[in-house]
């Protein structure tokens, strides 16, 4: 009972203190993004006064004697909190429509017109089943032949896939992907070489199915690598503890022993990396979504960073660090779950 | 328990395929799909908002303009037809005499052609849905475009182009603040200011370098562009003493203002260090001086002007007033000219700038487009404007449907007001097609799918027989060309942009086509001796920069570059060239002559490089004709001039000056140095520089060497322009049918944006010989600065009918090659290449023309044609007749 009042506690401060920490990243990082340079970039067949009328409409700057100057952060950040609870409202005098201004702002330019947040769901259906897909694959073939490996420790197959995991986790994912498109997709035609349309085809449908499965498996090689490699150095170790001989020696089969015993205990450090795994299936990977022309969030991030879309690129980072801090407070409160032994909240007088 | 197992594992493996299986081919007889692609991401596809070439992709296929452009009945060149519109325009001009109209649309003097114009519409014209296209979708569609509270990026099309449609600016401006000069809103009758807006707010400025519509009282054959500065600096010498001292006063109290209290930040930042004292004053030049200076801060801060003319000294300064500026501006008004007006109590307020509020409430009806009927539209424009000219301009349009337009209003906290409407947020229902296709698809950053509108009137009004085979569009985003080579070999596109690596595998494809642009790639040298010692002195290790100032050595590196060999090797089709307007530029829309056929385009190779061949050095030798000008390459006339350069600057005495045996060390900025086509570039350009060096070091007996060092800078325009650079690749090009406005880039002192440092905002100052009546004579009126004679050719008005056509056309053409030529020599813009872009087009496609037309390319989706229809292709594709080395 004291446990629970004990892990309780832990929790709310946690809770407390990631609402904290959120609101200082929010700062800073408001105060940083807006520190990026707004210059125009001068090149040929560009139109210097129109950037900034423009910049001047979304309240970036403001124009004095002629001259724009960049709005100073304080009042960018003031503005921004009185449009969050107050937001402005406008009546169209050609519709008579009254609009409410969103309180996250707009994209001006990678979907222009959009909500910041309508911006970042919109795109996050095929990174997350991606990701999914990818996750359902990779943990359980890492784990899998990370129990492989363990069990045939300096055999030929334990070397064999050893240089195999230190190739896949060395080769950046990027190159896999250039591999398995051109050998899959053009070279075999095997699969298609880039993810099919979800407006067209819905993301549950057979067709999206078969054309995520190149990106699937790219984005899964590495980790399937790392998984494996961890299990295997975990499972390695308690393999050879001294509670598996007694184990043993009471008379469990070696199958017994090391599902009942060594693989629960060689959890411990894995299961916070699935659980980051899972977590993370939120998150997009530029580059294979380039190559594979997946319309999801690691492109609308770069495209709004490249663009000066502030509004878009602060929401996406700030939902980002927030997955962030509760995918961290669920993955150390999952320590006390995994292993009972890892005590939660525990001050110097409960030492 | 192992049959368990294998069956698992045969159960997955069948699903897999089963799910490979499917997805079949759903090509069709009778259907010409256009499968295409793009590698940027398109961000919009409203008409008023685009910025970027691939925002205006969708509305080239589902849009039309009023007017378009349709190859010639020989297919040789293009004629102007008719579109949404009914007919051509009609100049109605002579017809308008009723006061109200004229006093509206500000109609003051004689008009009698050009301001206003009929437009009859076409009355099949519908939106895909069936709906009509009418007058009012024009004049409603226009009030959106300068909807001052949506900021349209592309409202300017309407008042600040060729077409400028009566109090657009006024209507898309009011509401804002912004600086104007007071010359404009002063009441003639009263003296005071006419605009309330003015009148309330009472802050008055001077800055002696912005533009005023008070020079061009004073000077003729001036562009608007011209400051207090040139009034006061270029009144001639016909001035009373009074006057002098008065003009030299309001300069000086400017210059010490700008000295003691502006920011020194920015591009003059050096400039500036040198001015020490009042002694110093002198040297800042007009464009320091960019600051509007409140006449309060006369009397509130301490500025001193002199006593005494022509002597500014410690001992003769005096403390300034805002009334001592009120007295000089007086006297200087009064003795120069008033612009026309009388009243001399006020004239003195005739060169400043005032804050105007634009916080008058300017109604729509007031800009220039009415209805006339359902279907005919009224243009009342601000500028004359030649019926060609208006076709060309009117081949864009404006319209939307402005009631779904309206609906998908959103506004911002700052009140500004956007549009779904044609954005990826309102998707396909947020639009309306009206051309020759309709949008089906718009997948973000994925897809573009557009199918033949069935509505379009160009399917049965019997105008278009034989266009627009094509039944659907398929664009792809893909931004990794590999992808899209791949996609391509594959027989999934009908097209693919070559890059340089390509070339060498399809550089000899008999399906390979090359569309130019009107852009010039070029190398621009930092030529401010001032600037590069300054940079030379922040070199890490010895080395010289300075010897970039000397002209013949800078002549010596353009004649060192082999720009054939640097076309076929570093670059994707472009053409090797030297000039600064490249083969696309008319200077005649109206017969589509081009310059660069006309005996003054080609007399320029000639102005700049005289006739190169043969070796300079031997005895025999003997200036041949130069063949191949369009290379400008001659390595030994490269290494004559680069020694003239060493020499020269061997014996200068300035500091800095090089030295035998010194490294010269350049920087090249450039936006990515990982580039491979920059890496090619640069390595090539490296070769020819050490080739010529090492060629002048034999004829020297020294040692000299020179570096090339690339260095990443994004904003290296921006670099060059305040002179932070040696040297960068600056590509330049405009609109095709206006070659003279281009060269307002190289000859307007006040360009912000040019590249040459060491010429920038002197191109009034330095003054250029032009036979510009080609009489073989040099004339005194024929020695000009450049600025004035880009000012005089961009003003001239020709019409075709008048008698002195032929003469004025000629002496535009005169001074266009003359200015072209004297920016050449000079060296600091050294062209490379006239860029084009190569790509291959799959057997399934054919283009409309197998040549390149100006203004035409190739014919585009209206004369695209098919060997193949889908079914067939992709029968073809799937045979083993099919390969992609067919292409090579």
């Amino acid at each position: 009972m004291r446990n629970v009042k004990e892990t309780l506690k832990y929790i709310l401060k946690r809770v407390l203190l990631m609402v904290v920490t959120f609101l200082v990243i929010f700062v800073i990082s408001f105060a940083l993004i807006r520190a990026l340079p707004l210059n125009f970039s001068g090149g040929s067949g560009t139109d210097e006064m129109k950037f900034y009328m423009q910049q001047v409409a979304i309240g970036r700057m403001y124009e004095k004697n002629g001259k724009f100057y960049e709005n100073p952060i304080p009042v960018q950040f003031f503005n921004f909190l009185k449009n969050l609870f107050n937001p402005y409202t406008y009546t169209d005098p050609e519709s008579g429509i009254t609009q409410v201004a969103s309180r996250w702002g707009y994209s001006y330019k990678v979907e222009a017109g959009l909500t910041a947040d309508q911006v970042l769901f919109r795109h996050l259906a095929p990174t997350v089943v991606i990701n999914i897909y990818s996750s359902l694959f990779s943990v359980p073939c890492g784990i899998g032949l990370g129990i492989f490996m363990a069990l045939k420790k300096n055999k030929w197959q334990d070397n064999v896939l050893s240089v195999v995991i230190m190739l896949f986790i060395s080769v950046p994912s990027f190159v896999d992907a250039f591999l398995l498109q051109y050998l899959l997709g053009y070279h075999w035609e095997i699969l298609p070489p880039s993810v099919a349309s979800l407006t067209e085809n819905g993301i549950f449908s057979p067709v999206m199915f078969q054309s995520m499965i190149l990106p699937v498996l790219a984005m899964s090689l590495g980790s399937i690598a790392g998984y494996a490699r961890y299990t295997r150095a975990e499972l390695t170790e308690v393999l050879t503890s001294d509670f598996m001989l007694l184990a043993r020696t009471k008379g469990l089969r070696r199958s017994q022993a090391t599902v009942r015993h060594a693989l629960r205990n060689s959890m411990v450090p894995i299961f916070p990396m699935i659980l980051g795994e899972v977590i993370s299936v939120l998150s997009g990977s530029v580059i294979i979504e380039q190559i594979f022309t997946v319309n999801g969030v690691g492109g609308i991030y770069l495209d709004s960073i490249n663009s000066r879309d502030l509004d878009v690129f602060q929401f996406v980072s700030m939902f980002y660090i927030l997955i962030g801090l509760v995918g961290s407070l669920v993955v150390d409160i999952s320590y006390g779950i995994v292993d009972p032994r890892i005590r939660m909240g525990g001050g110097k007088d409960n030492a | 328990m192992k049959e368990r197992k294998t069956n698992i594992i045969i159960l997955g493996l069948s699903s897999l395929l089963i799910l490979t299986a499917c997805g079949g081919s759903s090509a069709k007889k009778g259907v010409y799909t256009y499968r295409t692609y793009l590698s940027t991401k398109p961000k919009t596809w409203n008409v008023h908002t685009w910025e970027t070439s691939d925002e205006s992709y969708v509305p080239a296929f589902t849009e039309i303009g009023l007017y378009d452009l349709a190859f010639n009945d020989t297919r040789d060149g293009y004629k102007v037809i008719h579109e949404m519109a009914g007919d051509f325009p009609v100049d109605v001009t002579a017809e308008i005499d009723d006061e109200a109209i004229l006093d509206r649309y500000g109609y003051t003097g004689n008009i009698d052609e050009g301001y206003v114009w009929d437009i009859a519409l076409n009355p099949n014209a519908v939106w895909e849905n069936g709906e009509p296209i009418t007058a009012d979708t024009y004049v409603e569609s226009m009030k959106r475009q300068l909807d001052p509270k949506m900021v349209n990026y592309r409202a300017d099309s309407y008042y600040a182009s060729s077409l400028v449609l009566a109090n657009a600016e006024r209507y898309f401006k009011q509401g804002r603040s912004t600086i104007e000069p007071l010359y404009n809103y002063i009441d003639t009758d009263t003296g005071d200011y006419n605009r309330s807006g003015v009148a309330e707010n009472g802050i008055l400025y001077i800055n002696i370098h912005a533009g005023s519509p008070y020079a061009g009282s004073i000077f003729s054959g001036t562009d608007g562009s011209e400051g207090l500065y040139v009034v006061l600096n270029n009144r001639g010498t016909t001035g009373s003493n009074k006057l002098e001292l008065a003009a030299q006063r309001i300069n000086d109290a400017c210059q010490y203002y700008c000295w003691k209290y502006a920011s020194h930040e920015g591009d003059y930042a050096t400039d500036w260090e040198e001015i020490t004292g009042i002694s110093k004053l002198s040297s800042v030049k007009s464009e320091m001086m960019d600051v509007n200076i409140s006449l309060f801060d006369f009397d509130d801060k301490e500025v001193y002007v002199r006593s005494t003319k022509d002597e500014f000294t410690e001992e003769t300064k005096e403390r300034y007033s805002q009334d001592k500026l009120k007295a000089d501006l007086y006297t200087v008004v009064s003795g120069l000219g008033r612009g026309g007006f009388t009243s001399e109590e006020w004239s003195w307020k005739l060169p400043l700038f005032a804050t105007v509020y634009n916080d008058y409430k300017e109604d729509f009806a007031n800009v220039g487009i009415a209805k006339v009927n359902d279907y005919k539209i009224r243009l009342y424009l601000s500028k004359p404007i030649d019926v060609l000219n208006l076709e060309f301009a009117l081949t864009g349009n404006w319209i939307v449907d402005v009631e779904l337009y309206d609906k998908l209003k959103n506004v911002t906290s700052t009140g500004y007001v956007t549009t779904k409407y044609a954005t990826p947020g309102g998707g396909v229902k947020g639009y309306r097609s009206y051309g020759p296709y309709k949008l089906t698809v718009f997948e973000s950053g994925k897809q573009i799918k557009m199918t033949r509108n069935d509505k379009w009137y160009g399917y049965t009004d019997g105008e278009h027989v034989g266009q627009f085979q094509t039944t659907d569009i398929y664009t792809r985003i893909i931004t990794d060309h590999n992808v899209a080579m791949q996609e391509f070999e594959a027989g999934r596109l009908d097209d693919i942009d070559l890059n340089r690596a390509d070339m060498k595998v399809y550089g000899n494809s008999t399906r390979k086509t090359s569309s130019y642009e009107s852009y010039t790639q070029k190398i621009s040298f930092n030529s401010n001796r001032k600037k590069l010692l300054d940079r030379q002195k922040k070199l890490t290790e010895a080395g010289n920069k300075t010897v970039l100032s000397n002209l013949n050595f800078r002549k010596g590196l353009s004649l060192a570059m082999d720009r054939n060999n640097f076309a076929s090797q570093a670059t994707a089709g472009s053409k090797a060239f030297t000039g600064l307007l490249n083969d696309l530029y008319l200077t005649d829309v109206t017969t589509g002559e081009m310059y660069r056929n006309t005996v003054q385009g080609k007399s320029v190779y000639e102005q700049v490089y005289g006739k190169l061949g043969g070796d300079p050095y031997a005895s025999d030798y003997v200036e041949q004709a130069l063949a191949e000008s369009a290379n400008g390459y001659n390595l030994a006339m490269a290494t004559k001039y680069i020694v003239d350069g060493l020499t020269e600057e061997m014996n200068s005495t300035a500091d800095g000056h090089i030295n035998k045996d010194d490294t010269i060390r350049l920087e090249f900025r450039v936006y990515d140095t990982e580039s491979e086509t920059t890496i090619e570039m640069l390595n090539f350009i490296r070769a020819q520089f050490n080739k010529v060096i090492a060629e002048a070091n034999k004829k020297l007996d020294a040692n000299f060497a020179i570096t090339i060092n690339a260095q990443k800078d994004e904003d290296f325009y921006n670099s060059a322009k305040s002179g932070n650079y040696d040297m960068i690749f600056s590509t330049w090009g405009g609109a095709a049918t206006n070659p003279v406005g281009l060269m307002e880039v190289y000859c307007k002192y006040d360009f912000e944006s040019c590249c040459e440092y060491g010429f920038k905002g002197l191109q009034d100052n330095v003054n250029l010989s032009i036979d510009a009546n080609g009489d073989g004579e040099i004339a005194a009126s024929e020695t000009k600065s450049f600025h004035k004679w880009w000012t005089e050719i961009n003003n001239m008005t020709e019409k075709r009918e008048a008698a002195d056509y032929e003469e004025k056309h000629n002496y535009r053409l005169n001074v266009l090659a003359g200015l072209e030529a004297g920016v050449l020599n000079r060296f600091e813009a050294v062209p490379l290449v006239a860029r084009a872009t190569t790509s291959l087009n799959s057997f399934k496609i054919e283009n409309g023309s197998k040549v390149y037309i100006n203004l035409m390319g190739y014919g585009g989706i209206r004369y695209l044609t098919y060997n193949f229809d889908d079914y067939d292709w992709n029968s073809f594709v799937k045979s083993k007749d099919y390969s992609a080395d067919l292409y090579k």
